[in-house]
C-alpha cells in the first residue's frame, strides 16, 4: 500500500519529464531534445541556438506544459476528493455545478466586454473564479438541513442549480452574438495562448487545496464508509466534510478560471488510479495528480501538433483517449475478477 | 456501570420516538433491545453511540455526560456495527479493518506493528483472517459482516453496539456470528448492546434484555423474565407459545399462524 507510492512515484515522475521533454521538442518548430536540455542546463551560451529557439520554449511551450500539469494534477485531485467523499463513482470535479457557475461568470464577462478591459488585462478568470465558488456556497447553503450536510442532497441540489445555470449560460450566449464561438472555445477548455502568470495565479490555490486534501486523506478513507460509520470511527463528519468542499471547489475552480471546462480528466483518472493501485487515499491523491498531470500534458501535445495549424480543444483528446483506456481497464479488471 | 440513562427522551421533527425511558447497562453484560418495529429500538442504540443528541433526559457513559467526550475519544472507547454495510470502493478486507485504528492514529502517521498486530488478532477473532486480501465488494452478506465487527474490534472498544447483526443471514452465519460476539463478551470482557429481532437469539445469548414498547419501557430483565408468552402477546399483537429449552433452560419461543 504505501510501498506502492515509493515505488511508483519516481516512475511517473521519470515518465513525466519525458512526455515534458517530448511535449517543448515537437509543434510547428521542431527543437531537439538535446538543445532543449543544453539550453537548460546553460551548457550552451547566448547565441549558440536561435532566439527564437529560447523564446518559444520558455515564453511559450514551458508555461503551457506547466500550466497542463498543474490543470491535469488539480482536477484528478478534486476528482478523487468528490468520489470519495460523495460516495458516487460518477462524481467528477465539475458534478456540483461549479463548471456551470464558472461559465456563467465568464460568460458575463464577456457580455459585458471585461475580457478586453483596459486592453491588457482580461478579467474573465477572476470573473469565472467568483461564479464558480458562488455557485458552490449555493448548493452547500441549499443542502444545509439542521447543521448537516447529506451528501445525497448535496448531489442533487449541485446537479440542479448547475442545469439552472448552463440554461444561463445559453441564454448568455443567444444574447452575445459576436462573441459566441468566444464562449463555446471557452466551455471546451483550452490551454492555448497561456504564460507564466496564469502558472502563478494557478499554483498557490492547486498547493493550498492539495495539501488540505491529502493531510485529510484518512479522514477520506474513513468517508467513504458513510457519513454515520465516520462518526463511529471519530471523523467529525461535517467540520471534515466541509474541509473537504471548499478544498475540492477552490482546486476546481481555480482550474476552470484559468483554462476553461477540461473534462474526463476529473472523472476518469481517479479510476484508473484506485484500479491499479487499490483505495486507500493516501496512495490515491498523490498518484492521481501525477497521473493526471502526465495524461493532460500528453493530450495538450496532441492537440497543438495534430491538425497544425490548427488547434483542437483539449477536451475532446482526453475523452478520446481516455474512455478507450478506461473500457479497456473497465474489461481486464472484470476478466481477471471472475 | 457503563449506561446510565436518566428520562431519556427523543423527537424527531415533532414526533415522538422516546418516551421516559431509563435503564442501565452493566460493565460486561450481553445486553438484547427487542421489540416491534417502528418503536425505537435503533433510535436508542444511536443515542448511546452519540450518533443523536437527546431531546431531553441525560445518558451517562462510564460515569461521565456522554456529550462531554469527542468523536474521537468515543471512537476508543465504543464501537458500532450498523445493519447496512454497503460499501461501493473496492478495499480489501484487511484495509476496511485497518480503519478500525483511525481514532488512534494522527494525520500523517503510518500504521505501527502494534496497530497491525491488533488488525490481524481482530480478524482472527472473527474468523476473516483468510479474507483479508478480497475485495469488501465481493465478500458474501455473513463475510462482510464478520469484518465489519473486526473493524469494530480493531477499535479497541470496551462497548460494542449492534444494530441486527444477525439480519439477512442463513441460519449457520446467524449463530455463527452470536457465537463469535458471545465469545468475545465472556473472554475479551467486552459489553455487547444490540438490536435484535429474533427473540429465540436474544433469549438464548442475552444476560438482560430490554422490550420496548412505543418508545416506552415495556420490560426489562432477565431472558426468563422478559419473553413470556402474555408480555409477547400483549407488544406484538400475536399468540405465541413459549417454553423452556429443555438442556439450558432458556425461553423458546413458537411462532403460530393467524389464518392456519
Amino acid at each position: 500500500m504505501k510501498y506502492s507510492l515509493f515505488l511508483y512515484t519516481p516512475l511517473f515522475l521519470l515518465l513525466l519529464i519525458i512526455i515534458i521533454l517530448i511535449s517543448i521538442s515537437v509543434g510547428s518548430v521542431n527543437i531537439s531534445c538535446f538543445e532543449i536540455v543544453d539550453m537548460c542546463f546553460g551548457s550552451l551560451k547566448e547565441g549558440q541556438f536561435p532566439q527564437s529557439h529560447w523564446d518559444i520554449v520558455f515564453r511559450i511551450r514551458l508555461p503551457r506544459i506547466f500550466l497542463a500539469i498543474l490543470v491535469g494534477a488539480g482536477l484528478s485531485i478534486a476528482g478523487v476528493a468528490f468520489q470519495a467523499f460523495l460516495r458516487n463513482p460518477l462524481a467528477d470535479p465539475y458534478i456540483v455545478g461549479v463548471s456551470a457557475g464558472a461559465a456563467v461568470g465568464a460568460g458575463l464577462s464577456f457580455l459585458f466586454k471585461l475580457n478586453l478591459l483596459f486592453h491588457v488585462i482580461s478579467l474573465t478568470p477572476v470573473a469565472a473564479f467568483m461564479g464558480a465558488l458562488f455557485t458552490v456556497f449555493i448548493v452547500y447553503r441549499l443542502s444545509l438541513v439542521r447543521g448537516k450536510v447529506p451528501v445525497e442532497t448535496f448531489l442533487l441540489s449541485g446537479v440542479i442549480v448547475g442545469s439552472f445555470l448552463w440554461a444561463l449560460v445559453s441564454f448568455v450566449m443567444f444574447l452575445s452574438r459576436e462573441d459566441l464561438h468566444r464562449l463555446i472555445f471557452w466551455i471546451m477548455g483550452s490551454l492555448a495562448e497561456k504564460n507564466w502568470t496564469d502558472v502563478f495565479l494557478l499554483l498557490p490555490y492547486l498547493l493550498t487545496g492539495s495539501i488540505i486534501l491529502w493531510m485529510n486523506s484518512r479522514a477520506l478513507n474513513v468517508m467513504t464508509l458513510g457519513d454515520e460509520a465516520s462518526h463511529y470511527l471519530g471523523v467529525e463528519v461535517e467540520r471534515t466534510k466541509f474541509i473537504l468542499i471548499i478544498a475540492s471547489s477552490l482546486i476546481t475552480a481555480a482550474t476552470v478560471s484559468v483554462s476553461g471546462i477540461i473534462g474526463f480528466v476529473g472523472l476518469i483518472v481517479p479510476h484508473i488510479v484506485r484500479m491499479i493501485f487499490g483505495s486507500d487515499h493516501r496512495v490515491v491523491l498523490p498518484l492521481s495528480g501525477l497521473v493526471g498531470a502526465i495524461l493532460l500534458v500528453f493530450s495538450d501535445t496532441l492537440a497543438r501538433t495534430l491538425l497544425v495549424p490548427m488547434e483542437i480543444p483539449v477536451g475532446i483528446i482526453t475523452a478520446l483517449l481516455g474512455a478507450p483506456f478506461f473500457c479497456y481497464l473497465l474489461r481486464k479488471r472484470k476478466f481477471s475478477f471472475f | 456501570m457503563i449506561f446510565e440513562i436518566e428520562n431519556l427522551n427523543f423527537e424527531y421533527s415533532s414526533h415522538i420516538v422516546l418516551k421516559d425511558l431509563n435503564l442501565s447497562v452493566l460493565k460486561g453484560e450481553f445486553f438484547s433491545i427487542i421489540g416491534p418495529n417502528g418503536t425505537g429500538k435503533s433510535t436508542l442504540l444511536r443515542l448511546m453511540a452519540g450518533f443523536l443528541k437527546p431531546s431531553r433526559g441525560n445518558i451517562k457513559f462510564m460515569g461521565y455526560h456522554l456529550q462531554k467526550f469527542n468523536p474521537l475519544e468515543l471512537a476508543r472507547k465504543r464501537a458500532f456495527v450498523s445493519q447496512d454495510n454497503f460499501i461501493n470502493f473496492p478495499y480489501t478486507a484487511y484495509e476496511i479493518v485497518l480503519m478500525g485504528r483511525f481514532p488512534y492514529l494522527r494525520n500523517f502517521q503510518i500504521e505501527t506493528k502494534e496497530d497491525h498486530d491488533i488488525v490481524r488478532s481482530a480478524m482472527e477473532k472473527t474468523s476473516t483472517t483468510h479474507i483479508a486480501t478480497r475485495s469488501i465488494t465481493d465478500l458474501s452478506g455473513g463475510e462482510r459482516q464478520r469484518v465489519m465487527i473486526a473493524k469494530a474490534l480493531a477499535q479497541n472498544p470496551s462497548v460494542l453496539l449492534l444494530d441486527e447483526p444477525t439480519s439477512g443471514l442463513d441460519i449457520n452465519y446467524q449463530i455463527d456470528i452470536m457465537d463469535h460476539l458471545r465469545l468475545l463478551n465472556r473472554h475479551e470482557k467486552v459489553t455487547i448492546i444490540m438490536v435484535i429481532h429474533d427473540l429465540n437469539l436474544a433469549g438464548q445469548y442475552s444476560d438482560r434484555i430490554l422490550l420496548l414498547s412505543k418508545g416506552r419501557t415495556y420490560a426489562t430483565g432477565s431472558p426468563e423474565e422478559v419473553i413470556t408468552e402474555q408480555n409477547i402477546e400483549e407488544v406484538f399483537s400475536l399468540k405465541v407459545n413459549i417454553d423452556k429449552e429443555p438442556e439450558r433452560g432458556f425461553p423458546r419461543l413458537m411462532l403460530i399462524s393467524r389464518v392456519l
